[in-house]
């Protein structure tokens, strides 16, 4: 039989508004993971990654990156895992590195992923989301799990664009996608709303 | 010739574009002005100062003020769903066909039939409704109420939807600046050029405050111009953001601010995609209040007659707007800025009568001043009446030696000193306080962070104002760790800031008005203290002293004072009202922003949604998640029908139900069997890898809190699956017992709920579906995959689970994928099913299903129920502790005669049940005490043809084959039913293995 097709979190609703103020794709076919370390074993849990992964997971809410994966941390020794290979396969292959230092839970249709950018981000962002989006005060690799418009979320800093525009990731749970873009498309639209339906990557 | 310009505009100066002419409407007549107007202005330009009528008395109005303190001219603007009353005539920037309406008269402005209550006004003093409609008491909700209610309020509101958009907004700063001003533009510069990121809200559409209105100089500049270099200074630093048109009206913990950006009011509808308003939640590290002084009226008899206005006002008028209020003017006061009112109308060659100043004794400058321009003074003035109908034409005095005199004026400028605006200073509950020195309650502590600056502070000069911003904006940046550069205070001239305070001219024989907005008079406060209501509080609840839209801006003072005065205390004994937030009123439309009907609060959709939505699903909302509820076909027309062919095709056949908003846990650690153990009544560590069980979860107190059930995928893996509406709740419950209850466990929890897309196949031909579907991705046969077990496996690409579990009674599965094939998922099922006549059904049939095989749910986990009243006390393991054992033991809760689980059928079959019907024995009266519990699920059962229900019934199981009532007096049932057993179909559970 083929394989399923996967739908987006936003299948069907109108998109954009003329301009390019604001853009935003949705990051699909990630592979997407909460992951725990089990009682004691952060320690272990932090080498294996360094080793296999070249990254540090972070104590703080923060985004690091490492090879073909990157790490939000939520809350005390949890962290949101994503990488671009949703497959079984990965899935597999990433229990069986962190074996039994992690609890690990597929989260790959759980949540929702956005990517915005564009001049008018932080304007068209700050009509939600109620912490301080601001270069001195969130800056690239910084993450904060919060609200956006009654919507738990977690948003990060990537690097800026070459333009100097700020980028930012957002994740929520993706049965809330349409409420989220319902603000957000609104909230965007004096600004220009793009809609850009780019592959992902990392 | 007519003036085109209006006939009271003058021919030079003023912010206003006079290239462009705007056309705008007043009761209906067609007027025109220009860009930089307030619709005040406009009128007053077009010689219009008849604008409303009082709120009890209906007596004519002018407009009293230029600002957003305005108690009279209030109006409505625009017209059917934008209708908007109420709205500040002096604070509505004009705009091209603006129209605009006055209130509160009948048929006509100037022909108002309600200003026959000014007659009648002896009986409407203060406290007449609370001595008049007293009795008979039995006329109060009939009679009196209704009749009240339809002569209060003013305005009337649109009644229909609001066509714009509100939304909210965030921001965050160092430096929060309240208003822009010579105070506020200064401490602006002052932390702005030091790098601080800074937010100055100003409420009116120009930046720069009195320094547009007054005659004044800074830096050898006009104020105006000043204010014009410094906007433009700022604007042009990255580190600060300039909001016009947005009033700070609330301050609250931590630094959080509320303000709201009328961003499209002074326009005819918003420009496209923008709101009509924003509301900005602001969080600052310190703020300046900068928000000026409010001028104070005096009471005197016929002061509220058109004509009649602040002396600032009048100063506003001439110099911003390029508008003569009057062809003749008079001015009283009782302090020496006013007479700068008379210096600005000599100035703009308008002829000033008199200044009468009711101090003995006036400055010599000042008088000098006059003398020159040809004004004649008159100290110890008091003015004691006004006369004119419609529009001032006279006023009548008393000179220093008490002689009576008249004046033929159309403008008198009044003013009795000036009220520091400190109400942001008072939101956090800090008193105001007051000082004899500059006559003025000036703030006490201020708000943690906030400098009070200028006039709000009571330093009502030019210079002082300047002097304040400039060291405010320093500090602040300095002790945020900014370099503030040493910053030069601006000069501006000194002024004459004199005054010895009037309230109230004693001699005043005429009415005379405390507060215009609420028609309170000087009789009123008199009557108040008289009568015991002598505290400020209770004077303004007696007379409605300070109430409605202007918050007593222009009145409180002279009312507390009046009070003090009566009661021979201090105004400092006396003190003054407290305010709270808004300071000026906010639309709720702006505290609800995009979140308006459906939008009110998130939706969650399941991943088959979309499909659900395309097969004819009707949804319901279950918490934040919409459901299907059923799925009618083309001519169905009674849900009933529907929802019982629903249930007969899955039972005869196979039928598809999205179960995908039950909460999923994902309960991981080494300590995951001995946690479930722990937070379930039974035993879950027994539980082998690959199998299912049904779970009872307590709460601390004994009582059922949900349930459902867990599957074993690992030894250090389980899946909890929960209730649709408890799963946030049973998720807060296991993370407060592993944080806090258990912390040495090895327990790691996350919620999947969100992961996985699950339908559940049921019927007899589910199986049959399932391999069809599977192609041998993984084999249902009831050898590999018995009751109660369940599967991981890859299928088309994607990692699935299988459980084979049932609530419908029937040989059922749950197929789980992730949410992002959930869509294609579904379309596979049924596409799957269309060779076996498979039929989607939604929750309630559903819920039909589950009654028929006597399933608890959330009707009987409601909260009041252990498991023993549920038929589920042997679940209670007796070998191991669990939360909830031991409160489950109490007394209460194990008494014999507690109401338990029993089915129910009517006697006559042809009857519907009720739930929510109580049980009563056969004779019983229907009293509490009788009360035997009550019906709590019921359906129409289509496998049986006839009404089931669900109840809980005192001694319940040991009364089958008894008769009760079921009695409903809420809707008139009283029927007889048999008690039976709860499990309705397949008693046996033979169905459950196909």
């Amino acid at each position: 039989m083929a394989e399923l097709s996967p739908t987006s979190a936003l299948s069907s609703v109108p998109r954009g508004a003329p301009g390019g103020g604001v853009t935003i794709m949705e990051r699909r076919g990630l592979a997407l993971m909460t992951m725990q370390a089990r009682r004691g074993q952060e320690h272990a849990l932090r080498s294996r990654i360094a080793q296999s992964c070249q990254a540090d997971l972070p104590e703080r809410p923060a985004f690091v990156t490492g090879r073909d994966i990157a790490f939000v941390g939520l809350g005390p020794q949890t962290w949101f895992v994503m990488s671009e290979a949703d497959t079984p396969a990965f899935h597999a292959s990433f229990r069986s590195l962190v074996g039994g230092t992690a609890s690990i839970s597929d989260q790959s249709g759980g949540y929702a992923v956005f990517r915005v950018g564009g001049r008018a981000t932080r304007e068209a962002l700050a009509k939600g989301f109620p912490i301080d989006l601001d270069g001195r005060a969130f800056n690239s690799g910084d993450a904060a799990t919060t609200i956006v418009s009654h919507i738990g979320a977690t948003i990060w800093r990537r690097e800026d664009a070459p333009d100097g525009s700020a980028c930012f990731e957002i994740s929520l749970f993706r049965s809330l996608a349409r409420s989220f873009w319902h603000w957000f498309s609104e909230s965007a639209a004096e600004y220009g709303l793009t809609w850009q339906d780019l592959p992902a990557d990392l | 010739m007519v003036n085109p310009a209006g006939p009271h505009r003058l021919a030079t100066g003023g912010q206003i574009d006079r290239t462009t002419r705007l056309r705008f409407f007043f009761d209906g007549v067609s007027y025109s002005g220009f860009p930089g107007d307030t619709l005040a202005a406009a009128l007053l330009a077009n010689g219009v100062r008849l604008v409303g009528r009082s709120f009890k008395y209906h007596r004519p109005r002018g407009i009293l003020t230029a600002g957003s303190e305005e108690p009279n001219a209030l109006v409505e603007l625009r017209r059917n769903a934008r209708r908007e009353p109420n709205t500040r005539a002096t604070t509505i920037e004009l705009f091209d066909w603006l129209e605009a309406r006055s209130q509160n008269r009948w048929p006509s402005l100037k022909v108002d039939v309600g200003a026959l209550s000014s007659v009648l006004s002896p009986l409407f003093v203060a406290g007449f409704y609370y001595k008049t409609f007293m009795w008979p008491a039995s006329f109060w909700e009939k009679v009196y109420e209704p009749a009240i209610r339809r002569a209060a309020g003013l305005g009337r509101a649109s009644g229909e939807a609001d066509p714009d958009g509100y939304e909210k907004t965030h921001a965050f700063c160092d430096l929060l600046v309240v208003g822009s001003g010579a105070a506020g533009l200064a401490a602006a510069l002052a932390a702005g050029r030091a790098g601080a990121r800074v937010i100055l809200c100003e409420e009116d559409f120009v930046f720069g405050g009195r320094l547009n209105a007054d005659t004044c100089e800074v830096d050898s500049l006009a104020g105006a111009t000043w204010a014009e270099q410094a906007v433009a200074e700022l604007q042009a630093l990255s580190n600060v953001r300039m909001l016009l048109r947005t009033t700070v009206f609330g301050v609250y913990d931590g630094g959080t601010y509320g303000a709201v950006e009328r961003v499209s009011d002074h326009l005819l509808v918003p420009a496209p995609h923008q709101p009509r308003q924003r509301l900005w939640k602001i969080v600052a590290r310190r703020s300046v209040l900068a928000a000026g002084a409010i001028e104070r009226p005096i009471v005197f008899g016929g002061n509220d007659r058109p004509g009649v206005m602040l002396a600032s006002a009048v100063r506003t008028y001439l110099n911003r707007f390029a508008v003569a209020p009057g062809r003749r003017a008079a001015v009283f006061a009782s302090c020496d800025d006013a007479w700068s009112t008379a210096f600005d109308l000599a100035r703009h060659r308008i002829e000033v009568a008199a200044i009468l100043d009711a101090r003995p004794q006036v400055d010599r400058a000042l008088a000098d001043r006059a003398k020159e321009l040809g004004i004649a003074v008159i100290a110890g003035a008091q003015v004691i009446d006004t006369r004119g109908g419609h529009e001032l034409k006279t006023i009548v005095f008393r000179n220093g030696s008490n002689r009576t005199g008249e004046l033929e004026v159309d403008l008198l400028a009044v003013s009795g000193g000036w009220n520091a605006n400190l109400a942001l200073a008072t939101h956090l509950g800090n008193r105001p306080e007051w000082s004899d020195k500059v006559a003025s309650f000036i703030p006490g502590k201020a708000p943690p962070g906030m400098a009070v600056v200028g006039a709000a502070a009571g330093h009502f000069t030019l210079s002082s104002a300047l002097r304040d911003g400039i060291m405010a904006g320093t500090q602040a940046a300095e002790t945020m760790g900014f370099a503030a550069k040493a910053m030069a205070v601006p000069q501006a001239h000194e002024e004459f800031d004199g005054v010895t305070p009037l309230s109230h001219v004693a001699a005043s024989r005429s009415k005379s008005f405390v507060d215009f907005q609420n028609d309170v008079t000087s009789d009123d406060v008199a009557l108040a203290a008289r009568e015991g209501f002598r505290s400020v509080e209770l004077l303004k609840r007696y007379t409605t002293l300070g109430m409605a839209t202007d918050q007593g801006k222009t009145s409180n003072l002279n009312g507390h004072a009046m009070m003090a005065e009566l009661t021979g205390k201090a105004i400092s004994d006396v003190g003054t009202t407290m305010l709270r937030p808004p300071y000026t009123p906010v639309a709720i439309a702006a505290f609800a922003g995009h979140h308006r009907g459906k939008e009110f609060r998130p939706t969650r959709l399941t991943a088959g949604h979309g499909w659900a939505n395309e097969s004819g699903a009707t949804f319901v909302e279950a918490g934040q998640w919409l459901r299907a509820q059923w799925f009618a076909q083309p001519g169905e027309t009674d849900w009933l029908a529907t929802v019982s062919r629903e249930v007969r095709e899955t039972r005869e056949r196979v039928g598809v139900c999205d179960v995908s908003t039950l909460g999923k846990i994902d309960v991981q650690g080494s300590d995951a069997g001995v946690f479930l153990d722990r937070v379930y009544a039974n035993t879950f560590s027994t539980l082998p890898v690959g199998k299912v069980r049904y779970g009872l979860m307590l709460r601390e107190d004994g009582i059922v809190m949900d349930d459902g059930t867990s599957a074993r995928f690992a030894p250090d893996h389980y899946m909890m699956s929960t209730t649709t509406a408890n799963a946030s709740k049973v998720m807060q419950h296991l993370e407060h017992a592993r944080q806090v209850l258990w912390p040495e466990l090895d327990v790691q929890l996350a919620s999947v709920t969100e992961q996985w897309s699950q339908y559940s196949i049921a019927g007899p031909r589910s199986r049959n579906l399932l391999a069809r579907l599977l192609c041998g991705a993984y084999d249902v046969s009831d050898a590999t995959l018995p009751y109660l077990g369940c599967a991981e496996f890859t299928w088309r690409g994607v990692s699935a689970r299988i459980y084979r579990v049932s609530f419908s009674g029937e040989l059922a599965y749950e197929l789980a994928v992730p949410a992002t094939f959930g869509d294609a998922a579904i379309r596979a099922i049924m596409d799957a099913g269309a060779g076996y006549g498979a039929v989607p059904y939604g929750t309630e049939a559903l819920g039909v299903m589950r009654i028929e095989k006597g399933h608890v749910a959330g009707n009987e986990l409601n909260g009041t129920t252990t498991a023993a009243d549920l038929g589920l006390g042997r679940m209670m393991s007796q070998k191991k502790d669990f939360i909830g054992r031991v409160l489950a033991q109490r007394p209460g809760l194990t008494a014999a005669d507690r109401p338990a689980l029993v089915g129910i059928r009517p006697v006559d079959r042809g009857e519907r049940l009720r739930a929510g019907a109580h049980f009563l024995a056969p004779g019983a009266a229907a009293t509490m005490k009788h009360d035997e519990g009550y019906v709590t699920s019921v359906a129409f059962s289509p496998m049986l043809g006839h009404w089931i229900g669900l109840g809980l019934l005192k001694h319940g199981p040991s009364r089958y084959g008894q008769h009760v009532r079921a009695y409903d007096p809420v809707r008139n049932g009283d029927i007889l039913v048999e008690v039976v057993p709860p499990v309705f179909l397949d008693p046996e559970g033979k169905n459950l293995h196909g």
